[in-house]
């Protein structure tokens, strides 16, 4: 059961994790010990009405509990590839560090976990118009702050 | 705009995270059956709940009181972790070491492909500064270096010795011995420390033990500290009762001169220690530290244990100058046309105006012949590495006569703060954070409230009373205790600093902040003077 919701969700849980925490080091912990905790109620699993919300509620509260009382986000969410130098990532991660918490942990499962926006309702527990809405946001947010980056970048 | 992001990408999570969760022994510890059974209920009906043991209530990390404060001038540690394989004790312990910014580690996994990123230098997550500052620390190691020298602390996994070979094992001998240097061994089930026997490092182990039973998950083991390990600065902070572990090296013999500082039972050691040549050796004769951190994280057992296990080998006293003296004073000067003190109306209290006979004055700019009052003046640079205990003693605002007295205070992270109430009326008080929590308490009669400890440094916290509207005072949070109010002849001073080079920050509500650097040298006291332009 612990393996099975751990194969099911480990990307979307680090990714998701990690734009809570801003560093690559904090989700790792915070999903090993999500995980221990997940492993300890094992055999009451079955009887919790929608684990998947459950899962995620948890990773949230082991997320923030890893960051400690400061509750400031590192910058390391997303990296440079091929297409994008370390820079431009940089630049990502600062617009990032400034979003909210809740737009940031939809944009990644959105944009990085590749779910949709129903699926990302359903782990969170939430209403699929909402956490559409905070996508919307959150990206209105990115695009008026990058937007000398990206001009830049397309034209 | 999503497609530009999708040219970045989120890490996954590492491969070898799930063999490390497949492994983890599931236990059931007692007391987490009630919270289960109270999360089964409240997930039967539908409420999303969630398990969490009631976690120790904040505070602040105060190492054990002879290594700290460290003194900034002091090298940070230079730590080479060796292990075979990355366990649990592994992985928390290097993240807690690289988050560590005074100390230096390269780790080292014996099992690792050469491309494996734990077997380089502990680079990820560290200031680019302090790589900057010790870039030939910092070199990538390709192999296990031969000449320890460069090092402080070694510390030893569950290896075994044919993993590194004679030669590294002879180099760790004389580290210790001749150089006054420290071996930390870290026990487990493979090989540590009774695949050490009959080696280079035999000399160092502070116990002699067979090869343990293999891992058991059902039996908890509760360490207990030992008369020594109450007193001893590696120890003696630790929590009385800490989260069982699950497995240790059973029935250890102490070698002559071995200290044990904690223990299952009077038969098995946990944590012993061994004054060796110049050096000093310690040895858990468990991998399951890291249970400490369940719930709590890294603070307050399981990291700073760790910490005050490597500075206390390493022999790190603070150097003979320990009480900082230097000081930082001056004045605060407020330029230009002294402002108008407006008289404020109370008449909206009946009660109140009958205090005054005569009119209440603004208390928001105070200036005397240029000296300006109630500006906070504190070190806003050159302190990050220096830690302070938050005083117990609560800090005080008191409200008389409708007006918040004395109107500006600061106070440490974690400090008590109390206002109270001595006029024989009602007043509100009021906190406006932005990082803290806020308060609004209404006071119906003299007494006094606790609005802190706040947990957050802050700036600005504005009090008010909703009763009396011109009423305003400000609490500022720092996380240090060097900071002074100007007085009425606008003097402040800051004392007890360590030699070094501050920024000097002074704040006013009104007109902001100024900023000045000063350097200033042991017993010696610096002068500074701050000007603000008045408008």
């Amino acid at each position: 059961m612990v393996n099975r919701l751990y194969d099911a969700h480990d990307a979307a849980l680090f990714k998701f994790i990690l734009a809570i925490t801003g560093r690559a080091a904090d989700a790792e912990d915070a999903l090993q010990e999500l995980f221990i905790r997940v492993a300890r109620i094992e055999g009451r699993l079955a009887a919790i009405e929608r684990p998947t919300a459950y899962l995620f509620e948890m990773a949230r509260n082991e997320a923030l509990r890893v960051m400690g009382r400061e509750r400031e986000p590192g910058i390391e969410f997303v990296r440079p590839t091929p297409d994008a130098g370390v820079e431009e990532a940089e630049e990502v991660n600062r617009a990032l560090a400034e979003l909210p918490r809740e737009q940031r942990e939809v944009l990644a499962l959105h944009v990085y976990a590749g779910l949709t926006f129903a699926e990302i309702a359903e782990r969170l527990g939430e209403n699929a118009d909402t956490v559409a809405s905070r996508y919307r946001y959150g990206l209105q947010k990115l695009k008026e702050r990058l937007r000398s980056v990206v001009d830049g970048e397309l034209s | 705009m999503e497609n530009y992001l999708k040219r970045f990408e989120m890490p996954s999570p590492p491969a070898e995270l799930r063999a490390r969760i497949e492994q983890a022994p599931v236990a059931r510890p007692r007391w987490l059956l009630p919270v289960a059974a109270a999360v089964l209920c409240a997930a039967s009906i539908g409420v999303i709940a969630i398990a969490t043991r009631q976690a120790p209530p904040p505070q602040a990390f105060v190492a054990p009181e002879d290594i700290t404060p460290r003194p900034l001038v002091q090298e940070p540690l230079r730590v080479l972790y060796v292990d075979q394989l990355p366990r649990w004790e592994f992985r928390y312990l290097k993240n807690a070491l690289i988050r560590d910014p005074e100390i230096l580690a390269h780790a080292w996994l014996v099992s690792a492909e050469p491309e494996f990123p734990q077997a380089h230098s502990l680079l990820e997550g560290r200031s680019a500064k302090l790589v900057e500052r010790h870039k030939s620390f910092f070199e990538p190691m390709t192999k296990l270096p031969a000449d320890l020298s460069g090092f402080d602390v070694v510390i030893l996994g569950d290896i075994a010795s044919h993993d590194v070979g004679e030669p590294f094992l002879r180099e760790v001998d004389r580290l210790v011995r001749e150089r006054g240097g420290s071996l930390l061994l870290i026990a487990g089930t493979r090989h540590s420390p009774h695949g050490f026997i009959g080696t280079p490092i035999e000399g160092l182990l502070p116990v002699s033990a067979k090869k343990p039973e293999a891992r058991a998950v059902d039996r908890e083991l509760k360490i207990r500290l030992t008369g020594a390990g109450r007193s001893h600065p590696v120890s003696k902070f630790l929590e009385r009762e800490l989260p069982p572990i699950f497995w240790h090296v059973p029935n250890a013999e102490l070698k002559p001169g071995a200290r044990t500082l904690a223990e299952i039972d009077a038969a098995n050691p946990v944590f012993v220690t061994l004054e060796a040549g110049k050096g000093r050796v310690f040895a858990s004769l468990t991998d399951e530290t890291w249970r400490w951190r369940f719930d709590t994280g890294d603070e307050p057992n399981f990291y700073p244990f760790w910490r005050a296990v490597m500075t206390w080998c390493a022999r790190r006293p603070p150097p003979k100058e320990t009480a900082p003296s230097a000081t930082v004073r001056g004045r605060v000067r407020y330029k230009g046309e002294p402002p108008r003190r407006n008289p404020i109306t109370v008449e909206g209290d009946p009660k109140c105006a009958a205090l005054h006979e005569k009119p209440l004055f603004s208390e928001v700019l105070l200036v005397k012949d240029g000296a300006f009052q109630n500006v906070l003046v504190y070190v806003s640079r050159g302190l990050e590495r220096v830690r302070f205990e938050p005083p117990a003693a609560p800090a005080r605002i008191d409200q008389r006569g409708c007006q918040f007295s004395p109107h500006v205070i600061a106070v440490m992270k974690g400090q008590p703060v109390e206002v109270r109430n001595s006029d024989d009326l009602c007043h509100n008080v009021r906190t406006s954070a932005k990082r803290n929590k806020e308060h609004n308490v209404t006071m119906f009669q003299p007494g006094k409230v606790e609005i802190g400890p706040y947990s957050v440094t802050e700036l600005g916290i504005r009090l008010s009373c909703d009763v009396h509207t011109w009423m305003g005072a400000y609490i500022h949070v720092l996380p240090h205790p060097k900071f002074d109010i100007s007085g009425e002849d606008g003097n402040f001073s800051i004392s007890g600093l360590p030699a070094g080079t501050y920024d000097i920050e002074a704040w006013h509500e009104k007109l902001g902040t100024k900023t000045v650097t000063v350097t200033v040298s042991a017993g010696e006291a610096a002068t500074v003077d701050i000007d603000f332009e008045g408008r």
